[in-house]
């Protein structure tokens, strides 16, 4: 299952709670040719330096640590100001 | 509240049974619901989710109260330390030299990936309670 809602909710001054959902797919759809640019940047950076990583287990690596973020919940609460992301 | 348990009571709201009848249903379904004898219990739900909750009450070095609540699937854990099986070995032996230095002496290249499986397993039995004199942490699984 990979993240499709992050929510973000704030408590304003005013005492009253905003909140944001952000849709994943649209985001990145929007940040792709960024991300492909970052993708190809990595595999020659990964070329140039000889690391000694295998890429294929990285890709799978990341993909597992991508599928997993759902439910991953932070909170951080202190005197008036209050923020919560959580994703779905 | 079951479904069976809510129609019995609906059933006795409108006077279609009378209170011992309903006692008498209920107590049936209590016990269609306990496992028979001699049959082992259903094992407990298994965690998901390990639990850091951090509050600091007013005073101290925070001038207001504060709470920080973070949930982190186990199963980002899982995938995450499924990336260290990454770091190239010459890496590896640097930061074993510097945990000797700092008196950690753990070989890190020794720590197998089942080893990471098998810790993050018997997580689920873990809750760490740390009471300072400003601060409150504590670390479960749910």
């Amino acid at each position: 299952m990979t993240p499709s809602v992050v929510t973000v909710r704030w408590r304003r001054p005013d005492g009253t709670w905003r909140r944001v959902n952000v849709s994943v797919a649209p985001v990145l759809l929007a940040l792709s040719p960024l991300l492909l640019l970052a993708v190809l940047g990595a595999l020659v950076v990964h070329r140039a330096v000889r690391a000694d990583i295998d890429v294929s287990e990285a890709a799978r690596g990341l993909r597992g640590l991508v599928r997993a973020l759902p439910g991953a919940e932070f909170a951080f609460e202190q005197g008036s100001t209050a923020v919560l992301v959580s994703v779905i | 509240m079951n479904e069976e348990r809510r129609q019995i009571l609906q059933m006795l709201a409108e006077g279609k049974i009378t209170a011992e009848e309903a006692e008498l249903l209920i107590d049936a379904l209590e016990r269609q619901a306990e496992p028979p004898p001699g049959e082992p219990a259903r094992p407990k739900a298994r965690p998901k989710y390990l639990r850091v909750v951090l509050s600091a009450p007013e005073g101290g070095e925070s001038p207001s109260p504060s709470r920080i609540n973070v949930r982190v699937p186990l199963q980002l854990l899982r995938a995450g330390v499924r990336l260290t099986s990454l770091i190239p070995p010459h890496a590896l032996d640097k930061v074993n030299a510097q945990l000797l230095q700092a008196g950690v002496p753990i070989d890190l290249a020794q720590l197998k990936p089942q080893h990471i499986e098998d810790l993050i397993e018997q997580l689920d039995d873990l809750t760490v309670d740390l009471d300072d004199h400003d601060s409150k942490i504590r670390v479960f699984c749910e």
